[in-house]
């Protein structure tokens, strides 16, 4: 450590850390990465800002939960300090305290007013390595794929299932080919909020589920960055209205009863607000 | 891929030439058939833990885990801690921990980790041959030299088979050949080692920390000379605290009660004395961080162990005496370790009666003064049901978000409290309740027991009446917020306690008083939960069984019994046919009372009680008899004499009971439980020590009040 940590004021301190979760930790959910989070601060002795409440929350942010199955090569975080910290000093310190499996790449400092990493994120790179030794046809079925313009599949939300168009959400799918029956696929997808394309149901649409496989996000897009804007550039995003199904809401007339458009409409505008809120988050 | 497993005839006489080859190539062919190396185990998971609930129960690779090189030169044994339950659930196991740690500390020993799977993942295994692997290599359980079960309670015995068979052993002990790992027990199950006893080749009585190098030696001994099973049996036994149930035949009466189990091998012992540490060791405070939730998820910090208190109905207060009291310092260090090496939010300070940790009150001041800023929050359970107790969790919880207050009176009448040996004096829990609600909690969870000996509908209604008696206090300090949460369990009566002759409470009876309970507290404010009748009955004949039961349980698991602890897994009727099947009577296990004359299936096993000493107790309870805080006055339960030498070893203050030698007595020794007094409605002309009801006494404060007054009257 160059430098102690400052104690001296009492605004908090934001905190930006690219990191990696390696494929050991693939298998942990949102909700266990986050208390993994909380733990090695703790043990860094870093000094984790807590919201007010009654129920103090830690000031911590993540730009997009990696699911259950998931490893991630340059995922982002945010967080807040009580205290003032030099960037570097922070970084040696999370990296001592890190479980095997997480590696910290990067720490900067944040002004505290930047918007919320959710709010800018719209996009994300992923490799899906899918072990099938006896499987010839890999680009054929990424070809097949592609021709498609509707690929509908259906998905649960709150124990109810409701169907999405998966095509517009892909944005690009190659296979790389395969070496010692190890197939590599690589897959480019939006994810906007209600319009995220999810690598796992590419796989199951490819029909490669039930081969061992390793799901790796490489990278995110981010608003804020213009080369990741340009990247983007060729490609039309689809919105939440133009993926769901338009017949859903009238083919279960006892659903619409319970859903008139009126409150469709408020919990969308709630929805809203909760995203702006998020953004919000650090001003 | 479950083999219906022959009938070896058990434990004494050896299998039948041919059914013993049999079994040893069933298991042979069953492991032949299954994954071998860690590579091939984590191709298949990697393609079918996707698939499976909470995958990150089976991956390992946790903060504070140990991974040694298996195939290391020096390395003389590979051991698996084996905890039969979820890895939620065993994952909090400190007693687990503790001999993951020492074990790991031996640079000539590896001890990795197992747990039973949940049955989704367990299909998987059986469908794909993926044995029952170890989470830090993934090495098949088969490969290590000692397999050792923790075995805490009895809802998790059916899991034990669920793990041998996925790791491809024979089930039974005898079946096992000269190649198969040692499997051992260990844990407060072992007091009454009988039911399970078919299934392992030892069973650890007490305390395992030094114990448990001694069998790890004792196994690499047998196995470089290559002799059979039986010379491994035969090693161990002559271990102090080590029971080879294989050496044992238990012989019967005709009317069915047991006659006796001795040895029938010289190299076993007639009866088997637990193992204690002389002084705690110190404490873990590398805990494996896990990653996913587990039910106790945080740091444990044992400060005491033992208790003095003499509840009748507590087998913790009977089997893990002396008391022996962890150092202030030592505990205090060990939280600053603790925050270093695993950072976790919450510390729990476990003892069987917090309140009765000599220092607890320093204990809370400085652990406050250190750590009140760092949002650590603290457990301090088992308090006693006084003001202090109040004040100590305001300490703790000061500033933060706080939940209920728990009370353990365990009885509703003060008559029932004498005969348990429990006196808490209602009106002194009334106040300390005005006390709790008045300092800002709105929520007191209160824990009985129905189905003491001697109780009466009338005892049950108590309990319902205290409930709303402590909400009404709680109604005048703060309104409508008050709430009262009873919990309603039934007495198990368990072996190696006063108790252990008291039949179990009928299911008729037991219903009867739940419907008593739940017609009387209707009231909103008051939630009450209960146990199943079923689940207690399971309870009890497991920890009260004798040898028969064995068959038994393999039968029910064999119908499908298993996790029985999970309510959607409990099969009661899988039992129900077993016992048909065994040709053994359910009730009569359950709902017989014990002639003081009768041999129990533990008489062989020792926790270092006197016999004597548990019937006396026995006896008191029914008189209403209240016996002291054994720290004021040795009641010799048996303790001081079995274990001199380690109280000579160990410093004064490290134990509760009297320290040994000439000019060290502070405190009375009789040779027989002497009540302090007798319940005036159940021995009117009875007198103890005094005349008066009095409180257990602590430290000689309260006995000299007592003292005082009875003498100015």
């Amino acid at each position: 450590m160059t430098q102690p940590m400052s104690t001296a004021p009492a605004c908090p301190h934001r905190f930006r850390v690219l990191y990696a979760r390696g494929a050991a930790l693939r298998f942990i959910s949102h909700q266990d990465e986050f208390r993994l989070w909380e733990r090695a601060l703790r043990r860094a002795r870093l000094p984790l800002a807590y919201k007010q409440g009654y129920n103090p929350q830690p000031h911590m942010q993540f730009a997009a939960p990696l699911g259950v199955g998931f490893s991630g090569q340059r995922e982002l975080m945010d967080f807040r300090l009580e205290t003032a910290a030099v960037p570097e000093a922070v970084q040696a310190r999370l990296a001592r305290a890190m479980p095997p499996g997480m590696d910290i790449l990067d720490v900067q400092a944040m002004p505290l007013k930047t918007p919320a990493l959710q709010s800018l994120l719209f996009g994300a790179d992923y490799a899906l390595q899918v072990d099938a030794p006896h499987l010839t046809d890999g680009p054929a079925r990424v070809d097949r794929f592609l021709a498609r313009t509707e690929i509908w599949r259906t998905r649960q939300r709150k124990g109810r299932s409701y169907q999405y168009n998966l095509r517009p959400l892909v944005h690009a799918l190659a296979c790389r080919g395969a070496a010692a029956g190890l197939w590599e696929f690589r897959l480019r997808v939006q994810m906007l909020e209600g319009a995220t394309g999810r690598p796992d149901e590419v796989l199951a649409e490819l029909g490669l589920s039930d081969y061992p496989h390793v799901l790796q996000r490489q990278r995110l897009y981010f608003a804020s960055r213009l080369s990741d804007l340009e990247t983007f550039a060729p490609y039309v995003l689809a919105s939440r209205e133009q993926v769901a199904r338009p017949a859903e809401a009238r083919r279960d007339p006892r659903a619409a009863a319970r859903r008139p458009a009126a409150a469709a409409a408020a919990s969308q505008a709630g929805a809203q607000a909760f995203a702006r809120k998020a953004a919000d988050e650090f001003r | 891929m479950r083999i219906d497993r022959l009938h070896v005839s058990l434990y004494l006489t050896a299998p039948p030439p041919r059914a013993r080859c049999l079994a040893l190539t069933d298991s042979a062919l069953l492991r032949d058939a299954m994954l071998k190396t860690p590579d091939q185990i984590t191709r298949v998971l990697n393609r079918v833990l996707p698939k499976v609930t909470v995958p990150g129960r089976y991956t390992g690779g946790e903060l504070n885990s140990v991974v040694k090189d298996w195939d290391a030169p020096d390395l003389a044994s590979r051991i698996a801690l084996a905890f039969p339950e979820t890895y939620e659930l065993g994952g909090s196991n400190l007693g687990l921990m503790i001999l993951y740690d020492l074990i790991n500390q031996k640079p000539a020993l590896l001890a990795e980790r197992v747990y039973c799977p949940w049955p989704d993942f367990e299909a998987v295994m059986r469908r794909e041959a993926i044995p029952l692997f170890s989470l830090e290599t993934r090495r098949p359980l088969a490969d290590f030299d000692v397999i050792g079960f923790s075995l805490p309670y009895e809802q998790l015995y059916t899991n034990v088979l669920t793990m041998l068979d996925l790791a491809g052993l024979p089930l039974r002990a005898a079946a096992r050949d000269a190649r198969a790992p040692l499997v051992l027990a260990g844990g407060s199950g072992c007091y009454n080692p009988e039911p399970m006893s078919p299934f392992f080749d030892a069973m650890i009585i007490g305390e395992g920390e030094e114990v448990i190098l001694e069998v790890i030696d004792a196994q690499r001994a047998w196995r470089v000379t290559g002799a059979d099973r039986k010379a491994l049996w035969r090693s161990l036994a002559a271990i102090p605290g080590v029971y080879a149930p294989q050496l044992y035949a238990a012989t019967y009466l005709p009317d069915g009660r047991l006659e006796k189990t001795a040895p029938v091998d010289p190299a076993a012992p007639p009866e088997v004395m637990k193992r204690i540490v002389a002084e705690l060791p110190p404490p873990v405070t590398k805990f494996i961080v896990p990653f996913i939730d587990t039910v106790h998820n945080r740091a444990a910090i044992e400060i005491m162990r033992g208790c003095t208190r003499g509840c009748r109905f507590c087998q913790a207060g009977m089997i893990f005496r002396p008391v022996r009291e962890r150092p202030l310092e030592e505990v205090l260090q060990a939280v600053d370790e603790m925050i270093e090496h695993c950072g976790f939010e919450e510390v729990s300070f476990l003892s069987l009666s917090s309140s009765d940790y000599t220092y607890v009150e320093e204990l809370v001041r400085r652990i406050v003064e250190k750590h009140g800023h760092e949002k650590l929050s603290i457990g301090l359970p088992s308090l006693r049901i006084e003001s202090f107790s109040v004040g100590l969790m305001e300490l703790l919880e000061k500033g933060r978000r706080r939940s209920g207050f728990t009370f353990a009176p365990e009885a509703a009448t003060d008559r029932l409290r004498d005969v348990i040996n429990k006196p808490i004096a209602s009106e002194a829990l009334l106040a300390t309740a005005a006390e709790v609600y008045a300092r800002g909690w709105t929520t007191i969870k209160m824990y009985f027991m129905i189905g003491h000996p001697t109780q009466t509908d009338a005892d049950v209604e108590a309990i319902a009446a205290l409930a709303q008696a402590v909400l009404a206090e709680g109604r005048q300090r703060i309104g409508r917020k008050a709430k009262v949460r009873v919990g309603v369990s039934t007495l198990v009566p368990k072996p190696q306690t006063p108790f252990q002759w008291v039949p179990l409470e009928g299911a008729d009876r037991i219903r009867r008083h739940v419907d008593i309970l739940k017609a009387r507290l209707k009231d909103r404010a008051i939630a009450l939960s209960w146990n199943e009748p079923q689940e207690t009955m399971l309870e009890a004949f497991l920890t009260r069984g004798d040898r028969r039961l064995g068959p038994v349980i393999q039968r029910a698991w064999e119908l499908g019994a298993k996790l029985d602890a999970w309510g959607e897994h409990f099969n009661f009727d899988a039992w129900e046919q077993a016992f048909a099947d065994a040709g053994l009577s359910m009730d009569w296990y359950l709902y017989r009372a014990r002639e003081a004359t009768e041999t129990l299936p533990w008489d062989h096993i020792s926790a270092g009680l006197r016999k004597e000493f548990l019937y006396e107790e026995y006896r008191n309870a029914f008189l209403g008899g209240v016996v002291d805080d054994c720290r004021e006055h040795c009641f010799s339960c048996g303790i001081l004499g079995h274990f001199k030498e380690e109280r000579r070893a160990a410093p004064d203050a490290a134990w509760c009971c009297p320290p040994l030698g000439q000019g060290k007595t502070r405190q009375p020794v009789d040779v027989a439980p002497v009540p302090l007094y007798f319940n005036d409605e159940m021995s009117p002309h009875r007198q103890g020590q005094f005349p008066v009801r009095v409180p257990q006494r602590r430290e000689g404060t309260v006995a000299r009040e007592v003292l005082a007054r009875v003498s100015a009257e």
